[in-house]
């Protein structure tokens, strides 16, 4: 047949295309601007698949964001159940809302992170609010400071938003490194990758976070 | 090779775990969030139109496709293949049509089929049959393959319910098409293409 043997050749090719695709990231790591597009380009197609009801886009998103949003509730509500239920309702929210999100007013990332945090500070303000049985009263405790959690939720989205900006195989890496603390030779192993590729795109990745952690005042 | 970090990496990878915590979500989460969907959006009492596959065929026009589990699952009930469709253009006239082949030769079959390839809104045609479940944690995704490039395009992307799939996907740009890819893509994964095939089609 020879739609067989046309067809075999187009499977053979896909590690190539896949690798040559890859090598066009690795082309644009230098260009912050650029990468930053390119990242709002992806979440901008992942949200217009959403929009139009495919929910595989939906894991897409959150195989990109899940961890980070994740991070950010729990940062906010030091509760992990509390962390989990605010990320499972901003990733809802976000499927929700995918066909009202306009590109033109903010990056996917941004608009994403804010709905996690703020579904956050809803929960802590609901915890605060509700009545606390006379039993579980603690004489010496003290209430978080409205401010101080507010604060260190925009930190925390800082961060994250500033991770989601790296060039996709930079935030593979970093993340495997950060929430999953895999050595870099446990990354290579992971990604299939050689590892001074790994140690080049982690180095590459946390030099771009210093920045932001030193603009939050975050460096020791 | 050493594996570790520089000190001056070290300093900073500490420094923003202070601000975000690296306490990563339960490992099912995402498919949790995606399932809740997929329920909210099948209802409380899923009704699948069934409708005949000759006259969808006819006036059918593209949207990304994305099978709702219980719509689905209705139609496999009364032996219909299951498709998205919206709209009621024309898919315009046929380009290029070329059989599906499964990786391997063997499993999947079907046909490809390019429709006004060359003009805006162009669509591409997928009948598939015998298509196994993907596995666990898994969907499938439709991509195409401009002649002269080597990046694929997504199209779509979906999840069977049943072995009879028949979709019908917008086209990215008006262009002369090479072929049309069935991967296999892990639930939450990177958008790139996975490097895993289900089956495909290459055009004339």
């Amino acid at each position: 047949m020879p739609g067989a043997q046309a067809m075999a050749a187009v499977v053979t090719d896909l590690p190539a295309r896949r690798a040559r695709s890859h090598a066009a990231y690795d082309g644009h790591v230098e260009r912050t601007s650029a990468d930053a597009r390119d990242a709002g380009d992806i979440d901008a197609r992942l949200l217009v698949r959403m929009a139009a009801g495919d929910q595989a886009a939906l894991g897409d998103l959150y195989g990109r964001y899940g961890r980070m949003l994740h991070a950010i509730a729990f940062r906010i509500t030091g509760d992990a159940q509390a962390a989990e239920e605010c990320t499972q309702d901003a990733f809802m929210a976000a499927w929700r809302t995918a066909r009202t999100f306009d590109p033109g007013r903010a990056q996917p990332s941004t608009w994403l992170c804010a709905i996690a945090r703020n579904r956050a500070l809803d929960a802590v303000r609901g915890q605060s609010r509700r009545p606390t049985p006379q039993e579980e009263v603690q004489p010496t405790g003290t209430a978080p400071d409205t401010a101080d959690v507010v604060a260190d939720a925009d930190a925390a989205v800082r961060v994250g938003e500033a991770m989601a900006r790296l060039p996709q195989e930079q935030l593979d890496v970093l993340q495997l490194g950060y929430f999953d603390g895999l050595s870099q030779s446990e990354i290579a192993d992971r990604l299939a990758l050689p590892l001074g590729t790994v140690k080049s795109r982690m180095r590459l990745a946390l030099g771009r976070m210093r920045d932001v952690a030193r603009d939050l005042g975050l460096e020791a | 090779m050493n594996d570790h970090l520089t000190p001056e990496d070290e300093a900073t990878m500490r420094a923003l775990r202070g601000a975000l915590p690296p306490v990563p979500p339960p490992p099912d989460l995402g498919d949790r969030i995606v399932a809740a969907v997929a329920e909210e959006e099948a209802g409380p009492a899923p009704l699948a139109p069934v409708i005949s596959l000759d006259a969808r065929r006819a006036r059918r026009r593209t949207v990304l496709a994305s099978l709702a589990a219980a719509a689905c699952a209705a139609a496999i009930a009364v032996g219909v293949t299951a498709s998205l469709t919206a709209g009621g253009d024309d898919p315009g006239p046929l380009t290029a049509s070329t059989a599906v082949v499964a990786q391997g030769g063997d499993g999947v079959s079907g046909t490809a089929s390019l429709y006004a390839a060359d003009e805006a809104g162009g669509a591409v045609e997928v009948a598939l049959r015998d298509v196994p479940p993907p596995p666990p944690g898994h969907h499938y995704e439709v991509w195409v393959l401009e002649k002269g490039s080597t990046e694929m395009t997504s199209v779509g992307s979906f999840t069977p319910s049943s072995p009879d799939v028949d979709l019908t996907l917008p086209l990215p740009a008006p262009a002369d098409y090479a072929a049309v890819d069935i991967s296999v893509e892990p639930n939450g994964g990177p958008p790139a293409h996975s490097g895993t095939s289900l089956a495909g089609a290459k055009f004339a």
